[in-house]
């Protein structure tokens, strides 16, 4: 896969505050990129850095092989760019915002009036055309401001918390939106504090806080490597006897670190193991005649290490540079 | 790695940028002009001009009326082109005050209000540059300003049917217009990009403006006072002795005496300091009343009027100093030249004299300076504007972004 947004020992500093501290991040072509964070930790200021809106202090981005410090215009004019809290010119009718843009891209009358139709068809606004943007919902102008990224069909798209805001369903709508940009071959730059809303959107992951990445690779291999101090949630059927003969056999194995029997038969165990011992576990316990109703990772597993990675101390232990850079999806 | 091809559209980088300022401008002027309001604040506004315009009329009818009881045989001709230069100057003041307090409040939210709305980094992010941003919102701006000042042009064309003002002062005064708004709508959209909010930028946006014209007319006066009650101080007037006895005259150098045979001496102690000193007129270039009140003064035939007296005490110049060029605006024939007979003028040199003090007014002394002065201040305006806009080209020229010499690359 080859490599369309890149950033090199990217470092944004504000007045002695340091907002990105070295990012080195890969996007390949086609992905949905998660780029994942608590507040504050320079996600914004990095998507802003991709779209040309702030200079970094040093090191470069590149999209598309054209640098954000020397190419701006070239950055431009193949990214599109969506930012967290966004306005919109509710003076205007929905087409009329739509061909505003078009034309600040110098696209010619007649690819902006088929542009126009084609765009409202997917974010599923035609009915809205000649409607004022001010009589919108927020989830309806959500979806405009995604339209508006995607006048001048940029191949890449950045993404900073287009779900904020959002009810469910219009959640599940964008993701919807977002899977069906990237069947059309955009790549797709995404940022969230909320881990569960990437999981399972996302191709690849990017954690960072204050500054730096924790953890970046794909989805599968970011779990797999901090799998460790995973929890295991199994529940058996019988009385408190039959529970407490399971938690006991199940502590005896070699891949759990600790077993506490809860209420209802459940038992939640400190796994170290990997996808192998998992099921390994589960025969064994099946076949050593306890009756299992459930067998799973806790609800988010991410979340999770999420809430590990950036606990603080964790860098120290774990060199997230080095990580960083072999996790990569180059 | 693979690079994307970077489009580059036909029309090249000036298509760019002006199809940026298109598109800025009109979509501007597009929620400008939407629904009634437009449309029913030009017609509020000329209806107010018209009623403005009746009244002056009423005005000059009763006092012209006074003036023919008193003087005679003055003539209509001249009466009537008093009338007009009074209409002329009246809707000229009235633009200017219009102007003075509308082009300003048009641009002060242009940038700001994008801000508050968080619409500008969308507009940031797309390639038409910054330069064509602040032009689109100026130019929008302006239009609809100019739309308000030339819904005049009508009402002010009523001039024509007094005399009194030629069409080429009529486009000096338009032109000033012109030259003021461009001057005011940048300079509230440089106050609209240097402050976060619009409210703040209104207020320094006034503020200034009052500043650049009373504040200015303040300084001016102040100055004058200080200058000329030093100067006062060390004038004597000259004498003149004719013949043995004292006449008074003061600097009527090169007079002949009637007589021919009388030795004339002046006599003046301080020659010298003859000439008050004045305070520079640029205090007051951007002061544009007196830039107005420079357009009137080339309409009237009196050197003396209240609006040649103001741009004469602000330029220094005495109207006898002043060769008018003939035919500038309507020149009423002055009584007792008879210029129907044959043969010239009868009697030559009092008559003449008579005529060419008469016509001798000021004219363009001051405003061609004046609206200069606010073109200079909307270039200067609209450039820092640009930088203020621009999210990654701030102050450039001046301040250099940390880490960037070592990586750039031609």
């Amino acid at each position: 896969m080859t490599t369309i947004v890149r950033t090199d020992h990217l470092t944004k500093r504000y007045d002695g505050t340091l907002a990105v501290a070295g990012l080195d991040l890969e996007v390949g072509e086609g992905e949905i990129f998660g780029l994942v964070g608590p507040n504050g930790a320079g996600k914004t200021t990095t998507m802003r850095i991709l779209a040309t809106l702030l200079l970094p202090t040093s090191g470069d981005a590149e999209v598309a092989g054209a640098s954000v410090r020397r190419n701006p215009d070239a950055v431009r004019r193949v990214l599109g760019f969506m930012p967290d809290s966004f306005g919109v010119y509710d003076d205007m009718k929905v087409w009329e915002y739509l061909d505003f843009f078009g034309r600040c891209y110098g696209l010619p009358p007649a690819r902006r009036r088929r542009m126009i139709g084609d765009l409202l068809e997917l974010v599923d606004l035609a009915a809205k055309r000649d409607a004022y943007v001010a009589t919108l919902s927020r989830g309806m102008q959500q979806r405009l401001c995604l339209a508006h990224a995607l006048v001048h069909d940029p191949s890449v798209l950045v993404l900073d918390e287009p779900a904020s805001g959002l009810d469910p369903r219009a959640r599940v709508e964008l993701r919807e939106l977002l899977r069906e940009l990237r069947t059309l071959g955009k790549t797709i730059v995404i940022s969230s504090h909320i881990l569960p809303e990437l999981e399972e959107l996302c191709t690849s992951l990017a954690i960072i806080d204050r500054g730096r990445v924790l953890a970046h690779g794909r989805v599968a291999e970011i779990e797999a490597r901090l799998r460790a101090g995973a929890v295991l949630r199994i529940r058996v059927l019988g009385d408190g006897t039959e529970v407490e003969a399971a938690r006991a056999r199940l502590e005896g194995d070699a891949a759990v670190a600790s077993a506490h029997a809860g209420t209802d038969g459940l038992i939640e165990l400190g796994f170290t193991g990997d996808d192998e011992d998992a099921a390994r576990l589960l025969a064994t316990t099946i076949a050593a005649g306890h009756r299992v109703v459930s067998f799973a990772r806790a609800a988010s597993d991410l979340e999770e290490l999420f809430l590990q990675v950036t606990a603080p101390g964790f860098d120290e232990e774990h060199a997230p540079g080095a990580e960083a850079r072999t996790g990569g999806v180059g | 790695m693979n690079r994307v091809a970077v489009l580059r559209r036909p029309a090249g980088r000036l298509g760019s940028w002006f199809g940026g300022v298109a598109a800025v401008g009109s979509k501007e002027l597009r929620g400008r002009m939407r629904g009634r309001r437009a449309f029913v604040t030009v017609t509020f506004y000329v209806g107010v001009l018209a009623i403005f315009v009746g009244m002056i009329y009423l005005l000059m009818r009763n006092a012209v009326q006074g003036q023919v009881v008193y003087t005679g045989g003055t003539g209509s001709p001249f009466l009537s082109a008093q009338v007009g230069q009074a209409v002329f100057s009246g809707i000229l003041l009235l633009e200017t005050l219009v102007v003075l307090f509308l082009a300003p409040a048009f641009t002060t939210g242009a940038i700001s209000l994008e801000r508050e709305k968080q619409t500008l980094d969308l507009l940031a992010v797309t390639p038409i540059p910054s330069l064509a941003i602040v032009l689109g919102k100026l130019v929008s701006a302006l239009t609809w300003v100019l739309i308000l000042v030339f819904s005049s042009i009508p009402l002010t064309a009523v001039v024509f049917v007094f005399g009194g003002v030629g069409p080429e002062d009529i486009v000096r005064g338009y032109l000033y217009v012109l030259a003021l708004a461009i001057g005011l709508g940048a300079l509230g959209l440089f106050f609209s990009a240097v402050a976060r909010r619009t409210q703040a930028a209104t207020i320094l946006t006034y503020f200034t403006v009052l500043a650049l014209t009373f504040g200015t007319a303040f300084v001016w006066v102040f100055w004058s006072a200080m200058v000329s009650s030093q100067t006062v101080s060390v004038t004597q007037p000259a004498v003149r002795i004719i013949g043995g006895k004292e006449v008074g005259g003061v600097g009527m150098v090169g007079a002949v005496d009637a007589n021919g045979t009388a030795v004339v001496t002046d006599v003046s102690t301080t020659q010298a300091f003859s000439q008050p000193a004045r305070p520079p007129e640029a205090i007051l270039w951007f002061n544009p009343f007196v830039a107005a009140a420079d357009v009137i003064c080339g309409t009237d035939t009196n050197p003396y009027s209240a609006a040649c007296t103001i741009v004469n005490g602000v330029t220094g110049r005495t109207p006898a100093e002043q060769v008018f060029p003939n035919g500038g605006g309507v020149v009423p024939i002055p009584p007792g030249i008879d210029d129907t007979s044959g043969g010239g003028l009868k009697a030559a040199a009092p008559v003449v004299d008579q005529g060419s003090l008469q016509t001798t007014t000021t004219r363009d002394g001051f405003w061609p300076q004046s609206a200069t002065a606010w073109l200079v201040l909307g270039a200067v305006a609209v450039l820092l504007s640009v930088q203020l806009v621009s999210p990654t080209r701030r102050w450039r020229l001046l301040r250099r972004p940390r880490g960037r010499r070592r990586e750039v690359a031609p």
